[in-house]
């Protein structure tokens, strides 16, 4: 997560979602709101439009109703049926409501006597002779003159907007009670959308728009929940109810309901696209992401692989770069800065030369007044002798001389040791496995050791093969003097190295009893020693011939399981030396 | 009540142990061949009439014969090789293209048909029918005993009253019945009795009445047509039958044009009839009654309770008022006005699915949507029961004898249903209320019965007392529209009318 890309793809991914994200909620809340307000402003109209068409209806069933009255008024044979009683008219008289009726439009339709009974009906024919008084009673005192009703009909009662009318006609008084359904298409008339609900709330009973065939209203037992209005918007409008059962005037109440569900699809398909776009954002934004992390941290991480190979031993790596920017401003100073290690190097390198040097005088200072020392001494007892006591001169002499033997060995060893300090190099091709053959061939012994040989291919380096050959030597002493005379092995091997086979490494690896961490920390140091008989330079010499053939040279080393010199040297690509020199004609 | 009516009412009173013919010297006659008979051992057979009665009959005015007579038929034919069994117009049709062994006058008198004469064992069991001599199918070959004998097994309904058929020659043809009963050959008069010649694969009707159907057209757009000619074995000239389908049309217009004979009971249409002078309006035969079906009242039979009946007055009232069709107030006898001897054989008693009507549930009275008269009965009833208790003395009687209609009012409600589902929710019993319509041209009021009991088998429990679970309420029937005075025609007990009833050949 801490990586550089990772960062790069959390910055872009909040850069780019984060305002999708907000722009998805402002546009859901902006169209909520819209819609709400329409639909707020659809109810408010439909109540008014009911309201006007309730006032409407009644006006036209007063209407109608005037018309029946007035053809009443003029026809002889419903006077001969209803004040005469004459009975072939009865059937005539029991007809004329029905055809009356059809007539005038109206879907409710009674003729009464004086005494509130039937005599005829038009919605339900055969309710001839039935008394019902109360209902033209209870619609003239309504104050709308209107009013709603439950009028009987054969197959199922209906609600009817109802007005009466009346009329003398000789010395009998009839009333006309009027009217036009209000269920059924009246309500799905007006719920003209799917999600508009007109319901008839009553004593009673509940008509609906809600439709489940045909768009036909349908009625539902009273208190029935038929819609879910805590998610939609209702207004309400109470009109005068008649309810002929009871004798009373009651009220129902027309329910307006638009439902959110159209709103509530539109925000899901909202919340689906914005979701498909903050995907597929996502993924995009992903995908360049990658790529761009990946453009801009390939030559960091390149410089960061090249970096971590740099130290004094090897210095050898490039940073040149073309580019223009950052980046091949960092390669350049990286460049820049490695060609100052290098000289660096070079200064460091004389430094400690010149540091060797003045140790190494300090210890041959130190070697030669411990050499010249017994011999001072000696020379001092024999001058004392020689002035004191001649006689005993050559007997005390020839005491002595073993001293001075040994004070004069001791310091041709030390000139002997001090010349191989700095031996002097050349540089040619070499094989080197043919030098490891010919070092481990004269070294194999009647040792508990053995020696193991591991030789890869293209194995010349370009060196001073004396060098070489003391690199190899010494390596392969110090590998089986660390066995300590114990049963093992000594394992030397070649092999190419580097990104491109550019250095040849040769591994000298022992199992003996291994070092220690500041063993190793001083292995190469000069006149470091865990030996008792050992000199200190060994490997000190080693690591200075390497490194004066531009090579480098690491341990690796665990106790009590062994160690491994690697010295890593420039190969020499014999083959590609010969076709150069083919190719310039030599 | 009309002379005809009483005559009817008389002819049932006496159980057919007399003829039906209405004068005593025919009883008379009768009672001399009677001993005459009795001994050589055969049984005295009812004496057929020669014609019928002057009551079944319209006189033709003039005496020239017209060529063609233009009849509408009031339903679509759908397949014209069987429509004689399935229509309800057949009774313009069969007359004139099949026989029956006997025929029955609109009076009940009883007139040889394709028998010339018959008689009986002394057990009214066996019965002899001697074949008219010159009986013909239409296409010339001679009606054979064993025509008859295929014909009446192939029979459907009212096969039940047959034991079994016996042929001693070409022309004598034995039938068992399966009760003992004088008035078998009424039986065997009925429309579903006719001889057929054997069906053959073109579907072609074949029988032996006077006339054959010549052709049928049904063009695209407009009403099918069909054609009736005379046979060739017709011994008088006849003229031409053209029947036409009204196809939906108002009737009235067709009487504007050239037709000569109608069957309807629309009241419109007849009272334009009226208003025509070339057109008589004939009333036929009362030839149907509605009655009213009621699990309450099955139950309440059941239970022991004493039913009781709708006064005649009501009835009346129901007819005059209710019903916007020739109807009367239901004056015995129908089928079940008879003795139902036969009710003792029901084993099944299955019980009605009627629920009992909770409070506030709807409760239906169910009538068949196509028939209008069901329609207004069902309607008033739901009037009456919708009422509620002590509202009138018509609601009380209608409370009286259907128990438990006003005791929920307002949740009563009259649905129109199909034939389908009346007949599934008839076979259940589970709804309150049904209006249905029965003929009242019975020949054997047990196989009426039985048919009723397979419709509405929670009836079956009642067993002779099936009349008692039953309201019958108003008859109806239908009126002829003829053009006045240039043909002849008759019409028989079942309504069948047949034009120029001179034409039977002997």
């Amino acid at each position: 997560m801490n990586s550089y890309r990772s960062k790069l793809l959390a910055a872009f991914l909040a850069a780019v979602l984060v305002p999708i994200a907000a722009l998805a909620l402002l546009i859901r809340n902006e169209m909520s709101e819209r819609f709400t307000a329409q639909y707020e402003q659809q109810v408010e109209s439909l109540v008014r439009i009911i309201e006007q068409d309730l006032d409407r209806q009644s006006e036209l069933i007063g209407a109608s109703l005037a018309v029946i009255r007035r053809s009443i008024m003029d026809d002889n044979r419903f006077r001969r049926a209803a004040v005469d009683r004459a009975p072939n008219e009865r059937a005539y008289l029991l007809d004329y409501a029905e055809n009356a009726l059809r007539l005038s439009g109206l879907d409710m339709l009674q003729v009464q006597d004086e005494e509130g009974r039937i005599i005829s009906s038009g919605h339900f024919r055969n309710e001839y002779d039935r008394l019902e008084e109360s209902l033209p009673r209870l619609l003239a005192s309504a104050s709308s003159q209107s009013a709603l009703v439950r009028a009987r009909a054969p197959d199922a009662p209906f609600v009817a907007l109802a007005r009466v009318d009346s009329f003398r006609m000789g010395s009998r008084s009839f009333r006309l009670v009027g009217g036009r359904s209000v269920g059924k298409r009246f309500l799905s008339r007006l719920a003209r959308q799917s999600e508009l609900l007109v319901e008839l709330d009553y004593p009673g009973g509940l008509l609906s728009s809600l439709t489940g065939m045909e768009n036909d209203a349908v009625e539902v037992p009273d208190g029935a929940v038929i819609t879910d209005r805590s998610v939609s918007i209702t207004k309400e409008l109470s009109v005068p109810f008649i309810d002929t059962s009871q004798g009373t005037i009651a009220e129902a109440t027309f329910r307006v309901t638009h439902g959110l569900a159209s709103l509530d699809a539109l925000r899901r398909n909202v919340d689906r696209w914005f979701l498909i776009v903050f995907l597929v954002t996502g993924v995009i934004a992903t995908v360049f992401v990658i790529w761009l992390a990946g453009r801009i941290s390939r030559p960091i991480v390149e410089l960061a692989r090249k970096t971590s190979r740099i130290n004094l031993d090897r210095l050898d790596v490039h940073f040149k770069s073309t580019r223009k920017d950052e980046i091949g401003a960092l390669s350049r100073m990286l460049d820049s800065m490695t060609d100052r290690l290098r000289s660096s190097k070079v200064l460091l390198k004389k430094a400690e030369r010149e540091a060797t040097l003045g140790e190494l005088a300090r210890q041959v200072n130190h070697d030669i007044k411990n050499g010249l020392t017994p011999i001072r001494n000696v020379f001092k007892h024999l001058s004392r002798l020689a002035s004191d006591k001649p006689e005993e001169l050559l007997e005390v002499f020839e005491e002595r001389r073993g001293t001075l033997d040994s004070s004069i060995s001791y310091l041709e060893k030390m000139a002997s040791n001090y010349a191989r300090l700095f031996p002097r190099t050349e540089r040619i091709p070499c094989n080197l496995n043919t030098l490891v053959s010919e070092v481990v061939r004269d070294m194999r012994g009647p040792g508990r050791y053995n020696l193991y040989m591991e030789l890869g291919e293209h194995p010349f380096v370009l060196g001073d093969p004396v060098s070489l050959r003391r690199i190899v030597e010494n390596l392969v002493t110090n590998g089986i003097e660390s066995l300590e005379s114990l049963p093992g092995s000594v394992t030397v091997s070649t092999a190419l190295t580097g990104a491109e086979d550019e250095r040849l490494r040769l591994t000298v690896t022992d199992t003996g009893k291994g070092m220690t961490e500041a063993q190793k920390s001083q292995v190469f140091n000069d006149f470091y020693t865990t030996k008792e008989t050992g000199t200190g330079l060994g490997l000190s010499i080693v690591r200075r011939l390497v490194m004066d053939m531009d090579g480098n040279i690491q341990v690796e080393s665990q106790m009590e399981q062994g160690s491994s010199f690697h010295v890593d040297l420039p190969a020499f690509d014999r083959d590609e030396e010969l076709r150069a020199s083919s190719g310039n004609g030599i | 009540m009309t002379d005809l009516e009483r005559r009817i009412d008389r002819y049932f009173a006496r159980d057919f142990r007399s003829n039906m013919s209405v004068t005593i010297l025919q009883d008379t006659l009768g009672l001399i061949l009677l001993v005459a008979v009795s001994a050589c051992g055969v049984k005295p057979v009812l004496a057929p009439l020669d014609t019928f009665h002057s009551e079944c009959t319209i006189p033709s005015d003039s005496a020239a014969i017209p060529d063609t007579i233009s009849v509408v038929l009031t339903d679509p034919i759908d397949q014209p090789g069987t429509f004689w069994e399935t229509w309800s117009d057949h009774h313009l049709v069969v007359g004139h293209l099949y026989e029956t062994l006997i025929t029955v006058d609109c009076t009940g008198g009883i007139h040889p048909g394709l028998a010339a004469s018959w008689s009986a064992d002394p057990e009214d069991r066996r019965w002899t029918f001697i074949l008219r001599r010159d009986a013909r199918f239409w296409d010339g070959s001679p009606v054979r005993a064993v025509d008859v004998q295929r014909s009446l097994m192939d029979s459907g309904a009212g096969i039940s009253a047959i034991d079994s058929i016996a042929v001693s020659d070409d022309r004598t043809v034995i039938v068992f019945a399966n009760e003992s009963t004088v008035n078998f050959p009424f039986v065997l008069a009925a429309p579903s009795f006719t001889v057929s010649k054997a069906r053959q694969a073109s579907g072609l009707i074949q029988g032996s009445g006077p006339y054959r159907l010549a052709s049928s057209e049904s063009p695209p757009s407009g009403p099918s047509t069909y054609t009736l000619k005379p046979t060739a074995y017709s011994a008088k000239k006849k003229p031409v039958l053209q029947y036409i389908e009204s196809a939906a049309r108002d009737e009235r217009d067709l009487l504007i044009g050239d037709v000569d004979l109608l069957v309807t009971s629309d009241p419109t249409v007849l009272d334009y009839a009226r208003r025509r002078n070339q057109y008589s309006v004939v009333p036929l035969p009362w030839d149907r009654t509605y009655i009213l079906l009621s699990a309450t009242r099955v139950s309440d039979i059941l239970s022991g309770h004493q039913t009781k009946e709708l006064p005649q007055s009501f009835l009346d009232s129901l007819a005059r008022d209710a019903v916007r069709r020739d109807a009367r107030g239901h004056l015995p006898p129908a089928w079940f006005d008879r003795p139902l001897a036969c009710m003792d054989r029901t084993q099944t008693r299955p019980q009605s699915n009627y629920s009992g009507g909770k409070a506030d549930e709807i409760r239906r009275v169910l009538y068949d949507r196509t028939d209008p008269v069901a329609r207004q009965l069902s309607e008033r009833i739901v009037a009456l029961g919708n009422t509620g208790p002590n509202s009138s003395t018509k609601t009380d009687a209608v409370g009286a004898v259907i128990p438990g209609i006003n005791e929920n009012p307002g949740a009563l409600r009259a649905y129109g249903a199909s034939h389908e589902e009346m007949e599934q929710s008839l076979a259940l019993g589970s709804d309150f209320a049904y209006i249905v319509a029965q003929s009242l041209r019975s020949t054997d009021a047990c196989i009426d019965a039985e048919n009723l009991l397979r419709r509405a088998p929670w009836l079956s429990p009642l067993g002779r007392r099936l009349r008692q679970g039953l309201v019958p309420l108003v008859d109806t029937r239908q009126n002829l529209i003829v053009r006045t005075g240039i043909f002849a025609l008759t019409f028989d007990w079942f309504g069948n009318i047949r034009i120029d009833s001179g034409s039977t050949e002997k």
